[in-house]
Formats: structure tokens, sequence, C-alpha cells
């Protein structure tokens, strides 16, 4: 500072006599990077119910224009296929039909946290489809994939954006408008494109699009690989996809990490979670769409954690998280879709990019755990946080080394319930330790003998607090095959049911 | 890479940098926070578990014209006085009852934490993000949000202070602070 800064030596020897001062207290070892997390944690969850009124407030704002347009939204329609799905999959595993005479008791927690007993295989799936046009995707009635698509308060729209595909699905930089939530996932050229945009026009801050398939990673005595391929290409620093493995009777419609939004139930109680993160990429990155700090450019790494009892731990990798567009041999692309794989034991976790394949493909985590799971519901998901100008990714090829059947039954009519009471048939009759499983927003009544008897449906009783909508998780007598399903509002607002299924391992 | 330029690299409102943030600044962060506070190992790490608590909140907003570090030592000193004022009021009654000798946490042997704390504390933060944190005037200029000539007078009425103030303490003290110095540069090599 000035040139007699350091005449003396003074400002050498000070310094050094407060850090040796300062060695001769006895301090606590430094707090485990949870500790602070949970804290951290804790604040943002007590930031919810301001941001809640808020919400509230612009979604009444919104609501009757909103609801207007749902009553005229879109219907999706499948291409041809079994159970009308555009998918190729797997054959489905035989499944015992349940006599409808044979009624249960209601399952419990307890029930839908055993493991599934199917001998575990291989799983390959991709989406398969050339529409003249930007297909909605619809999974097949039986045993094929869930899907959610979600803004986060009751109606049927997000954000208007212009999603990846042309109206003819010419392919990118081509575009098409999407706006309605059944439009958020949607085929074209073989793979499966999503796009939601959780800001502009959206009533709220968020949209999020959900899928998972009708298998369990199966990881008990072995490790199982789940791999998938996914375009690289981003718009948004606020766009982001991640994927969740969950214990099957802890699986959410739509686990949400509380960094990432705290609106929603957070977190399921036990699980390994892969999330896609901003990060500072000297060389390469994504400048002209994710920006610049100080110079460098944004692009992507990747996070890792795993839950346990809600409480999260953080995996990482070997040295500093690389980025993902620095291995990508032609740089980041929504053409040409890149590979990411997770592997998963009982006491192993490794997640990286096989895929990016410049140099050493990137390894974002990898190390020993200690699951309180063997078996998992594997969830994708894409999230939308007020990007600005939303994203698209694309998707294909989704596979599992060790995986085993669960039954998956979606009814016509299924994706969004509201208004009036409706009656879901279902397409086989539900076996017994079955689930009804849907996301909704209000006070949600089912009845499973044709409307003579009600009973309130049951939240998904491990999610830790729901804002709004939530998951529910409600036992079903074997043998169903109606659903009807009522509801109430809350807050001014109308009851909405979104994605019901019924679930059974 | 060192600490400094994995620092330089982080993305405001990024969880994953945050993180790194934490891993990289703990312990600076802490002792910035033990000094403020007289040496309570307590208070310090609560302080210090506020101050990170207090930096997610603006994360998202910090702005990398100045150096991280200095912008979280600026939260981690204004935590430490919140603390002291909060831990001030919970003990007024005390004041009133007469019980005004409250121990000092540190003996005569911390001269120079001591006098640290009899500075002000805009001075003695300045000293400690330039001679102890090792950032330059300008880069504590920038992370503080006031001009260099502010920081450079802080610095130098600051050092004043804290000559004359090590200057007076008493022979004794004087001596273990040195043979406590010798110790600690024996054991550094």
């Amino acid at each position: 500072m000035t040139g007699s800064d350091h005449d003396d030596g003074f400002d050498e020897t000070w310094p050094r006599a407060l850090a040796e001062e300062l060695t001769r207290i006895e301090m606590q070892p430094r707090p485990a990077l949870a500790r602070y997390e949970r804290r951290r944690r804790g604040w943002r969850i007590g930031a919810v119910p301001a941001w809640s009124v808020a919400a509230v407030l612009v979604v009444t704002l919104v609501s009757a224009t909103t609801l207007a347009l749902a009553a005229t939204g879109h219907v999706p329609i499948g291409l041809p296929g079994e159970h009308g799905s555009p998918v190729a999959r797997a054959p489905r595993a035989a499944s015992a039909p349940t006599p409808a005479a044979e009624q249960t008791a209601p399952g419990t927690d307890a029930q839908s946290l055993q493991p599934s007993r199917a001998a575990p295989g291989p799983y390959a799936f991709t989406w398969k489809g050339a529409p003249a046009a930007p297909q909605a995707w619809t999974p097949g009635p039986v045993d094929d994939w869930d899907l959610l698509a979600t803004s986060d308060y009751p109606g049927d729209l997000a954000g208007t954006m212009q999603a990846a595909y042309g109206t003819d699905c010419a392919p990118p930089p081509s575009t098409h408008q999407v706006r309605a939530l059944v439009d958020s996932a949607y085929i074209c050229r073989d793979r499966l494109a999503t796009a939601i945009d959780g800001g502009g026009d959206a009533p709220k801050t968020y949209g999020g699009v959900y899928f998972s398939p009708a298998r369990l990673a199966d990881f008990d005595d072995h490790a199982s690989s789940i791999t998938w391929q996914v375009s690289t290409r981003r718009l948004a620093a606020n766009d982001r996809w991640d994927v969740w493995l969950t214990p099957f009777g802890e699986n959410l419609v739509a686990p949400v990490a509380p960094d990432e939004m705290p609106a929603f139930a957070g977190p399921p109680r036990d699980a390994v979670h892969v999330w896609m993160d901003n990060g500072a990429c000297p060389g390469s990155g994504q400048p002209d769409t994710l920006g610049v700090v100080n110079g460098v450019p944004i692009g992507t790494v990747f996070g890792v954690e795993v839950f346990s009892n809600y409480r999260s731990t953080k995996i990482d990798g070997p040295g500093f998280p690389p980025c993902l567009e620095a291995s990508l041999p032609a740089g980041p692309s929504a053409g040409v879709l890149t590979g990411f794989q997770l592997d998963v034991a009982r006491n192993h976790v490794k997640f990286w990019a096989p895929g990016a394949s410049k140099g050493a493909p990137p390894v974002y985590a990898d190390a020993r755990v200690d699951l309180p799971f063997t078996q998992a519901v594997l969830q994708f998901a894409h999230h939308s946080l007020d990007p600005g100008q939303a994203d698209t990714f694309q998707w294909s090829d989704v596979a599992v080394s060790s995986a085993v059947p669960f039954t998956m039954l979606r009814p016509g009519g299924g994706t969004s319930v509201h208004g009036r009471q409706a009656t879901l048939a279902l397409p086989e009759a539900a076996p017994a330790g079955a689930f009804l499983r849907f996301y909704a927003f209000g006070s949600i009544q089912v009845s499973f003998d044709g409307g003579r008897t009600f009973r309130a449906a049951a939240p998904q009783q491990v999610q830790r607090a729901a804002s709004g909508e939530a998951s529910y998780w409600t036992p079903v007598p074997a043998g169903t095959d109606h659903v009807v399903i009522r509801g109430t509002g809350a807050g001014g607002l109308p009851w909405w049911v979104l994605d019901v299924s019924v679930w059974a391992a | 890479m060192s600490d400094r330029q994995r620092l330089a690299r982080l993305v405001p409102g990024s969880s994953s940098d945050f993180d790194l943030l934490y891993r990289l600044t703990y312990d600076r962060v802490v002792r910035t926070c033990l000094i403020v506070l007289g040496g309570d190992p307590a208070a310090a790490q609560d302080c210090a578990q506020d101050t990170y608590l207090r930096a997610y909140r603006a994360w998202p907003r910090w702005r990398p014209e100045a150096p991280v570090e200095v912008w979280l030592h600026r939260i981690a000193v204004n935590a430490a006085r919140s603390y002291k004022r909060r831990r001030m009021l919970r003990e007024l009654p005390l004041l009133f009852e007469g019980l005004r000798a409250r121990p000092l946490p540190l003996d005569d042997t911390f001269a120079v934490m001591r006098a640290l704390g009899q500075i002000p504390s805009a001075e003695a933060t300045a000293l400690l993000l330039r001679y102890f944190h090792g950032y330059s005037g300008e880069e504590i200029a920038a992370g503080m949000g006031v001009p260099a000539s502010t920081i450079r007078g802080r610095i130098v009425r600051g050092r004043s202070r804290l000559r004359k103030l090590l200057g007076e303490v008493d022979e004794d003290a004087s001596r273990s602070a040195i043979s406590a110095l010798s110790e600690f540069e024996e054991k550094m090599g």
C-alpha cells in the first residue's frame, strides 16, 4: 500500500504472532459439509411461505385465463405401437392375474418397501417414431413409462417457448411453439424431447418434466449400470436435468432437491441423486448462451449426492469437477447425443460420461457409499427455473444392466383430472400390494368401488412437506379396475390431479 | 491449481461452486471470526456458520469484481459484530448487578489478538485482510465497497494503533509472546 508498510518487519512479525496465537486456541474439527447443508436447506425451506404467498397471488391472477385455455387444451394421441405407445420396449414380464374377488386389506408403507422378487435382467429402451409433426409422448397403459409434466400450480399450461424441432420435425435449430404441459414431452426423429418453460408467461417460476420406466434398477448383490443419451447444447443456465434413484416405497412423483426448488415436497428419504450444475470452464463451456463470469465461460458440471434418512452426503470424483464441454469431441450439440452412465452398487456409486470421449471421459463421482436400499425407481427429470430462454433436452437409449419389472398401470384420461368427479378405467385389474400414485393440488378423495364409498387420498408419507401440490401414494385393493377421483380446491384455486397411475412391485 | 485460482473460477448462484467455496475458505473464515470474537471458539464456529448462511442468501447476487474471499470475510466480520452485540445485550442485566468483572477469555500471552480487539473494527478488518490474509489494498477496497484511499487510511491508522498497543504490553507478556513466536517459527521450519 505504501512504501513504509514493510520498513521494519513489523507487518511480517505480528501476523505470524497472530497465527501462533490462533494455534493455541482449541477448535472443534471443521463441521462436515452435511451440517452446513442442513442449515442451508433449513433456511431455504424457511423461505417457502413468503415465496408461496407470492406464487398464490400470481396464480390467482392468471387462473381464470388458464382454466379457459385448459378447457380447449391439447389431447395427446399415441403413435401406433403396443398399447398405443410410440416406443420400442422390452417384452413385458409375465405377471399372474389377480382374481377380482381377491380383496386384501389396504397395504402399508412398510409393505410397499419390500423389494421385488422378480429375477433381475437387462433392460433396454429407446423412443421410436418419425411423425410428420412433433408428437406428444403418451406412454403405454401397461408397464411402460410414467410421465408427469407440471408447472407447480393447478393448470395445464407452462410458459410459451420455442422448442427444438420444427413443426415438421425438422431438426434443430428449427423450432416449434410449446405451451401445454402435454406437449412438453414429444417424439421427433426417434428421440424423446422435453421442453418446458418455467418462466415468461408461465403462472409460476417453475416447470418440470419427470419420466420413469416400469423397471427397478437392481443392485442387491452386484452392481447395476444405468446408461442414457442426452443432448448437450444448453440455452439457459437455469434449465437442467437430473436423475433420481429412489426405493420403490419412497418414490415421489416430483422429487426436487430443496436447493433447486423449495416449493416442492423436497427430496425422497433415501436416494441417489445426480444433477446438472453450472461451472466455470476456462477454454470451453457455452459462453454464448450460458454467459461469462470474470472472463471465464460458464459450462456444465455435475453433482452427485446420496440421501440417507433425508441427510445428504455429496460424493466427489477424482479432483476438480471437469467441465463436460471440454470433453465433447465436437463441442456441445443439440443434434449429437452424449452417453452418461451411473454405476450403482450397495457400497459404491460412480457417475461419469463415457460418451464425452475427447480424452479421458469425465468422472463426476466415484466413491464408496452405504446405500440403505438395493432396488430403486429410476427417474429422469428436466427442470426449468425461470430460465429466460427455455431449453429442450433430447433423450434416447436408456438401459439398465440389472433391472426387475414392476407393475405400472396408466388409465386413459389420467394425465390431468380436475373440475368434476372422474372415473378412470385401469387397463388391467390392480394386483395385490398396489398403490394409486398421482400428483395433486387440493384435497383429493378416491373411490375403488365405483363411487359408493370415498376415502381421502393418502399423501406419500415420506415427503417432508407439501406447499401446494403433493405426491400421493394410496393403497389400492387387489382387483380394482376403476378409480373414481374427486376433490375440493384450496385457497380459491381448483383441485387438480396429474399423472394418475397404479404401481405395484 | 491454487485455492485462489479455484476461487476465481466460481460462478455466482451455482450450488456446487458454493460448496467448493465453503470447503476452500472455511478455515480462514473461522479464524477471522475467532479474532473478532476475542478467541471464543464456540462462538467463532457459530459465526462461521452464520457467515455461510448469509453468503448463501446473497450468492446468486454476488458480482465477482472483488475476490470472493474478501467478500466472505466482510460478511464474517459483520456476523461476528452482530454476535458481539447480541452477547452484550444478553449480559446487560449482569452489569447492573455489579458483575462487571467478566473474565477475559484470552490471557496476556495472546498479545496480538487482544490488541486487535482494542482498535476500531474497520481498521482491524483492513489489517487482517491486508497482512494476515494477504489481499491487496485495491482488492480489499473492492470487497468492502469503499474507495482504496479509505482502506489505505484505515491500514495506516490501524497499524499505528497496533504498534503502540503491542509496544505497551508489559515485559513479561512481551517475552511470552516472543517466546511463543520463536517456538511457532521453529515448528513451521
